[in-house]
């Protein structure tokens, strides 16, 4: 182990790793400070340029991107009313009274600590659980990963969506896309049409790309121009120690929530992050200064929202279950570096997992000393226009998607999967089960097949032990779930 | 409301007609089946075909939930009397139109101008589009924009960007 440990460390205190993982959170704060600039765009914008590093390296800029977008996101919440991720969208409810009052440095300073220790705490739950779970993970075989895969696709579709079967219309059209190639046990062509491009498959970074940023590109030219928020100054003084003492009750019980929440597929964020504002003002002795402007309300929210932030690594690294539609992307960044998440990481490549670790760890540090010196900057980051912002990530885009593979096919693809990309996204189809849906496509089809194969072609295999039939048992909990909750809001919205 | 329902009953009616297309078309014609087959479930057109039906079901399902709201949904229609809003140059559908149409005169320059000079175009043309007529500002982050990241994919990530009519000056 401690021979492991060394070479993690080897692997992790290199200039090009810190300075990788100091930009990617960098990056991904300015990103979350931008107004109509997603977390899932920057990281995606942020992945053909870790073609070229090491697998820790790249990963952990992405990571850091990840990890800064979320906290970037309460900025413009806090100082424009305008919540740069959704999960900070319950930022909002206090940040902006506080702006208003006078108040904004000394929320933005509580958003970032409480942002930086439910960071830490997720990280910590994530270095303790992912190992004991990937090990338990070890007794999987195809028909139990098939099982597990059924579950979360079912979780994340239905959950990222208001209409179910819109969320299901986009995992469907996912898994459709995931199938064009060659066939994995015959070798023959689908859906390849004589193009020889096709036949490995679609790539995943130009569908990604297309999917989450062409979109919100081309959606930009249907609106009308200048909106102008109104920004707020950064006055008031700073946050005090007793202030934060005051609010660490809420802090950590809001990293709780958002570690149980976040290691759970499809949860996101902002179900935490109001879970843990509803948990703070509840307990509180002054409930009725909630949504004032009350600095506690500020520090819960971003508590919850945060402590997602390593705890959805849990089933990615432990089983190559992606949690959210980053960990999607991220796992599509481990297998463009030749690994594959999951239980047999952590024996084939434990230094990697260390060294992934260690650099979480330290991305809390980077996050408060990136968000500690330049709240200042990020404030006017998020009055870039988008007119020139978004030609700027078009051609970002379009170098990312060559880059891939050094062909311009891809480029048409990104552009293919653009406009369906728009066209969902007027039709209000989320993209984020479509990717999921995608990255699992072929696991779940290899691993169906490969457990028919075993079995001669029974079925019975997909129920050969506890393993399997808890995964049904918990598909068949979700969708009970899921349809009782849509039963709810439909009975409590008929005046 | 009606604008929800007419989206909703347009996404339903086409996920219908798309997943009829793979069954009806793309499966059959799209497939190469292998000689023999042991198991119709191992056959390489099992999944697609899976999907097809799934999609079929669920574009129905939207279908079938809309024109159920449609009928339970008995407030008339409102009249749109906001106001008309200002659109500096064109309106939002040939905007919209004409960027979807830049996105491929991009694609279709991009092998003989190379991927800088096409971007500087690109950016140029996108960036009026959206309205933004500050020159100053416009013109050098046209040029910048794509260099920068020529310069970091050629020489940092070593990926060989095609640069077409700039290729005696930087090949």
């Amino acid at each position: 182990m401690i021979e492991h440990l060394q070479t993690a460390l080897a692997l992790v205190f290199t200039f090009e790793t810190i300075f990788a993982l100091f930009a990617g959170v960098l990056i991904g704060t300015i990103i979350g400070a931008i107004p109509g600039m997603t977390v899932t765009m920057g990281v995606a914008l942020t992945l053909p340029f870790t073609f070229s590093m090491h697998p820790v390296t790249g990963i952990l800029l992405l990571l850091g991107v990840y990890k800064g977008g979320i906290y970037g996101g309460s900025i413009t919440a806090i100082l424009i009313k305008t919540p740069g991720t959704p999960a900070a969208s319950c930022t909002v409810l206090d940040g902006y009274p506080m702006s208003q009052n006078g108040q904004a440095r000394k929320a933005l300073d509580i958003a970032l600590y409480a942002s930086c220790v439910a960071d830490f705490i997720s990280n910590l739950s994530l270095i303790l659980f992912a190992g004991f779970l990937a090990s338990f993970a070890l007794r999987f075989g195809p028909p139990e990963f098939f099982t597990l895969i059924v579950f979360s696709l079912t979780i994340i579709a239905g959950i990222s969506s208001d209409n179910m079967a819109k969320g299901l219309i986009s995992a469907g059209l996912g898994l459709l896309l995931a199938t064009v190639g060659l066939d994995l046990v015959y070798g023959t062509n689908r859906f390849v049409f004589g193009e020889v491009e096709l036949m490995a498959g679609l790539n995943f970074i130009p569908v990604l790309i297309g999917l989450f940023a062409l979109p919100e590109i081309i959606n930009h030219y249907t609106k009308r121009r200048g909106s102008g928020d109104h920004i707020q100054s950064l006055g008031g003084g700073h946050a005090t120690f007793a202030e934060f003492r005051r609010c660490l009750k809420s802090i950590i019980r809001g990293s709780a929530i958002g570690v149980v929440l976040g290691a759970i597929p499809g949860i996101g964020g902002a179900p935490s992050a109001f879970l843990s504002y509803s948990e703070a003002r509840r307990t509180s002795p002054t409930p009725e200064r909630f949504g004032k402007g009350e600095i506690e309300g500020v520090a819960a929210s971003e508590a919850g929202n945060n402590g997602v932030a390593g705890s959805t690594m849990i089933p990615l690294l432990a089983l190559g279950v992606p949690g959210d539609v980053v960990t999607a992307v991220i796992l599509g960044a481990f297998m463009i570096h030749g690994l594959r998440p999951g239980p047999l990481l952590f024996q084939e490549n434990i230094e990697l997992v260390y060294g992934l670790f260690i650099g979480i760890m330290m991305s809390s540090v980077f996050l408060f000393i990136v968000g500690k010196s330049s709240i200042r900057l990020f404030s006017r980051v998020s009055q870039i226009p988008n007119d020139l912002l978004f030609p700027i990530v078009l051609v970002l885009c379009v170098y990312g998607g060559y880059a891939v593979n050094n062909t311009l096919f891809d480029i048409l693809v990104m552009i293919i999967v653009g406009l369906l990309g728009f066209g969902m996204l007027r039709a209000n189809v989320p993209a984020a089960p479509f990717l999921i849906a995608f990255v699992l496509g072929p696991l779940l089809e290899d691993n169906f097949r490969q457990a028919l194969l075993l079995s001669g072609g029974s079925l019975d295999i997909f129920f050969r032990n506890g393993i399997c039939i808890l995964f049904w048992a918990l598909t068949a909990l979700s969708v009970f779930l899921i349809l009782r909750r849509r039963r709810i809001d439909a009975l409590s919205s008929v005046p | 409301m009606q604008a929800d329902i007419r989206n909703d009953l347009i996404t339903g009616a086409a996920v219908v007609i798309f997943a009829l297309v793979v069954l009806l078309l793309l499966v059959p014609y799209g497939v190469d089946q292998p000689g023999q087959v042991d198991l119709s479930a191992l056959s390489p057109n099992f999944w697609p075909t899976v999907l097809g039906y799934f999609l079929l079901l669920m574009g129905g399902l939207v279908t079938g939930q809309t024109l159920w709201r449609h009928k339970k949904n008995t407030e008339p229609a409102l009249r749109n009397t906001a106001p008309p809003e200002d659109w500096p140059g064109l309106g939002p559908v040939p905007k919209t139109l004409a960027a979807v149409a830049l996105l491929f005169v991009y694609y279709a320059v991009l092998n003989p101008l190379g991927l800088v000079a096409a971007s500087v175009l690109a950016m140029i043309a996108f960036t009026l589009l959206a309205g933004e007529r500050r020159i100053v500002i416009l013109a050098p982050l046209a040029i910048l924009v794509p260099i920068g990241l020529y310069l970091f994919f050629q020489e940092v990530a070593q990926v060989a960007i095609p640069v077409g009519i700039f290729e005696e000056m930087l090949g």
